[in-house]
């Protein structure tokens, strides 16, 4: 068994990046949050979970917590500076107060319900 | 233009935010509070409300990111912990809908711990 030397250092940014990437690509709703769906950690990634969880999906979460990579990684790559950060079939849609307008307006149904065509 | 501080005076923190979205925007109706969950000196958590005609016709993705930015640091990092957006509307929006949410409770993931 050989290890290369990247084994024992920090992940690149680069290689950041592309974990990111995968995580919006394979998952059609994901959230980027402090603490996990059972155990939020923060006011806001709560409301994220808490209006997530009223639409019945198996939405992914990332626990920005436990991985300090992604936690400044997503900030970049969104190029949105607070958590938590939600993604839906690729697409940013935003923080926790966008997620509260659009979830009373209906625009984050709608975009649910496409997603969850994508689950299927 | 009506603009109130959430604490009488206000820190340097405060004050950048009022001024820097006061500059960006012009609003007709400008509240910044200091809602931070430790000292209200540390400066930490700031909510604020935007009522501004620049908003016409764009999407509520476009006005966060604006005042994002509008109060951020140059690399793009907020410069503090928190920034809630109670409300980012245009004159209209606002004569038509003034109420904003209740901001929700700290959950200890600012490294302050949980609090009651």
């Amino acid at each position: 068994m050989s290890f290369s030397p990247d084994e024992f250092t920090q992940e690149t940014p680069e290689n950041t990046k592309q974990r990111i990437q995968e995580l919006v690509d394979n998952n059609p709703v994901v959230v980027f949050m402090k603490g996990s769906k059972l155990f939020p950690q923060c006011g806001f990634s709560n409301t994220a979970c808490q209006i997530l969880g009223s639409f019945d999906i198996d939405f992914h979460s990332v626990d920005v917590l436990a991985d300090e990579a992604i936690r400044t990684g997503v900030k970049d790559f969104s190029q949105w500076p607070t958590i938590p950060q939600l993604y839906v079939c690729g697409e940013f849609i935003g923080g926790s107060d966008i997620m509260i307008e659009m979830y009373q307006n209906g625009e984050l149904g709608e975009m649910i319900e496409k997603a969850k065509a994508d689950m299927l | 233009m009506s603009s109130k501080n959430g604490s009488a005076g206000g820190g340097p923190r405060q004050n950048l935010i009022e001024e820097r979205l006061k500059d960006v925007f012009n609003p007709i109706h400008l509240d910044v509070q200091n809602v931070s969950h430790g000292p209200k000196s540390g400066e930490s958590h700031f909510k604020v409300i935007v009522v501004s005609e620049q908003f016409e016709g764009t999407r509520l993705i476009g006005r966060h990111r604006a005042i994002n930015a509008a109060v951020s640091e140059s690399d793009g990092s907020l410069g503090f912990h928190s920034l809630e957006i109670g409300a980012a509307k245009t004159p209209d929006e606002w004569n038509i809908n003034s109420n904003v949410k209740d901001s929700p409770k700290c959950a200890g993931g600012d490294g302050r711990g949980m609090k009651n």
